[in-house]
């Protein structure tokens, strides 16, 4: 199946047994961050805060999902998601079909940094060394509240380079009834 | 027993939030019998006063106990303009028999403190500079006066208690009205604080009604002009000029919710505080408004800072439970109170058996 093929239920059924993890990691690393002296705190602006809560959750994927020989099958390593640097950028593959990478994002699963070439690249879903290359590039990341001091929700977002194509939010596991679906698309929808 | 006291009708009719005419109806009296009780024209019999006590929720001896109500001005409160009068006359009260009762139980518990809330008069007031006193200098001398550290006020309940204040917790069944305080001689300074308001709110309001203590036992001036004064000295104390300034090189929604982390006061007062310092625009404020209306934030704001509790009545309560002996029914007897009033005031831990020791047993 080619990357541009994956609908947004394709690939988050997909990502079903990686939800909870994925939602801990954000939720977690945010939770730290608050932890932090509160003097602290204060004279961080909101790019220190986002470089200090990623820092957190790429330690925590990374403890979870250490690098492996992508040569291995998966099934053989025992892991289903995967490490890759590029050039300093993060990437976890998962299984044959999704990368992600972790930002932080607005409501609408857009983030507002300035991109490094190779984020820019893999937004566009152009070819990267070492990046399984039909594989969807997703971002997952966190909303905050209007302040940036409450944790909303966990997304995932599909970037077409600088548009985002879909964004679902990931249902905490404690809200969620056995069964039910573990995620709800959150996309904003254009006006009539 | 003394004699009967006409002034605790009153107290206990509207501590029940009764008009008099209410009152007369449930005992089948004329208004104008009661009304005559009440200012003391006429006294009652012994059996009226039970008949009284049985109706209004209060033992007899209620109403032969010495004193009288303090109204206004002693009383200070921070209270929105809807509050209506009939429910400010039953906080009021209530606040009046709450005096009472810590009047009883600071008689045999005596407090340990030489520090107290010094009054202070502006006009002679002699501060580092020539200059006439602003509110800022009497907010900074008062923490001087206290040594208290540069930085955020950690336990406000706490350092006012330590202090010679004691703070009161109290449900007023209403959001309308903040807190109240009180000055009397002979009595600590009584703070009347209503719990049920957000934590950075009871922070603040319990400043506001320090500065009304501090600055207006003594020099009485219009009302809003005192609450204005208040408010003041309450950002003064809370957010000292020198320390906030360079922090608020940012005016934004996520820097306030990490300045209210930090100082554990709404963003809400540290807005008010930037402003009166002078260092956002009118249109800066006009839209910080704007934007924490449309968030929902002005009713309740996130981020609410660890609640505070006083512990001074509860220490009270406790001596005399524990040390001094006192059974629910002694307690109950010299607040001159129902056990269903002492529990709502003072908790249900006030009424609870002694743990009895476990009985010693055999081991084999």
């Amino acid at each position: 199946m080619r990357d541009h093929d994956w609908t947004m239920a394709d690939l988050m059924d997909g990502l079903d047994f990686l939800l909870d993890d994925l939602d801990r990691i954000c939720r977690d690393a945010f939770s730290r961050y608050r932890r932090y002296d509160p003097g602290d705190l204060l004279e961080h602006d909101s790019r220190a805060a986002a470089a200090c809560v990623y820092s957190h959750m790429a330690a925590d994927a990374e403890r979870r999902w250490p690098a492996q020989n992508l040569t291995t099958p998966p099934e053989e390593v025992g892991a289903s998601v995967q490490l890759i640097e590029v050039r300093g950028l993060k990437v976890w593959a998962v299984r044959d079909f999704a990368i992600v990478r972790f930002k932080k994002h607005d409501e609408d699963g857009k983030s507002r940094n300035y991109p490094t070439k190779q984020a820019k690249d893999y937004d566009r879903g152009n070819p990267l060394p070492g990046l399984p290359y039909p594989a969807a590039r997703l971002s997952v990341g966190y909303y905050l509240d209007a302040t940036g001091t409450e944790f909303v929700r966990t997304q995932i977002a599909r970037p077409r380079g600088k548009v985002i194509e879909w964004c679902a939010a990931i249902v905490p596991h404690e809200g969620c009834p056995a069964g039910a679906k573990r995620w709800i698309d959150v996309t904003r929808q254009s006006g009539f | 027993m003394g004699p009967f006291n006409h002034y605790m009708v009153v107290l206990a009719r509207e501590s029940r939030g009764l008009t008099q005419d209410e009152l007369a109806e449930r005992l089948s009296i004329g208004q104008g019998t009661l009304s005559k009780y009440e200012t003391g024209i006429n006294a009652p019999s012994p059996d009226f006063a039970s008949l009284l006590g049985a109706s209004l929720g209060y033992p007899s001896a209620f109403f032969y106990q010495e004193g009288r109500p303090y109204g206004f001005p002693p009383f200070h409160y921070r209270k929105r303009k809807k509050l209506s009068a009939k429910a400010l006359g039953r906080i009021v009260a209530e606040m009046n028999i709450r005096r009472m009762h810590i009047k009883q139980l600071t008689i045999s518990f005596g407090l340990k403190t030489n520090r107290f809330i010094p009054e202070i008069n502006r006009d002679e007031f002699q501060g580092k500079s020539r200059r006439h006193a602003t509110i800022e200098d009497v907010a900074r001398s008062v923490r001087e006066f206290w040594m208290l550290p540069g930085g955020p006020v950690a336990n406000l309940m706490g350092i006012i208690e330590e202090n010679g204040g004691i703070v009161v917790p109290c449900d007023f069944q209403t959001d309308l009205i903040d807190a109240m305080s009180q000055r009397i001689d002979g009595m600590p300074v009584l703070f009347f604080v209503n719990l049920n308001s957000p934590a950075d709110r009871v922070r603040h309001t319990l400043a506001h009604e320090l500065g009304h203590m501090v600055l207006h036992t003594t020099d009485l001036k219009d009302d809003d002009e005192m609450e204005d004064e208040a408010d003041e000295f309450a950002g003064a104390f809370l957010l000292p000029a020198d320390e906030v300034r360079p922090q608020l090189r940012r005016f934004d929604l996520r820097h306030l919710a990490n300045m209210k982390g930090y100082w554990k006061v709404s963003m809400a007062a540290i807005a008010v505080r930037a402003q009166r310092l002078g260092l956002i625009t009118p249109y800066q404020s006009k839209m910080f408004w704007i934007e924490m209306g449309k968030l929902g934030y002005r009713k309740r704001e996130p981020n609410e800072p660890q609640r505070e509790v006083p512990s001074l009545l509860r220490q009270m309560v406790e001596f005399h439970r524990k040390k001094l002996g006192y059974s629910p029914a002694d307690l109950a007897k010299v607040l001159c109170a129902t056990s269903a009033d002492i529990e709502a005031m003072y908790g249900k831990a006030a009424l609870d058996p002694e743990p009895t020791r476990p009985q010693l047993r055999l081991v084999e």
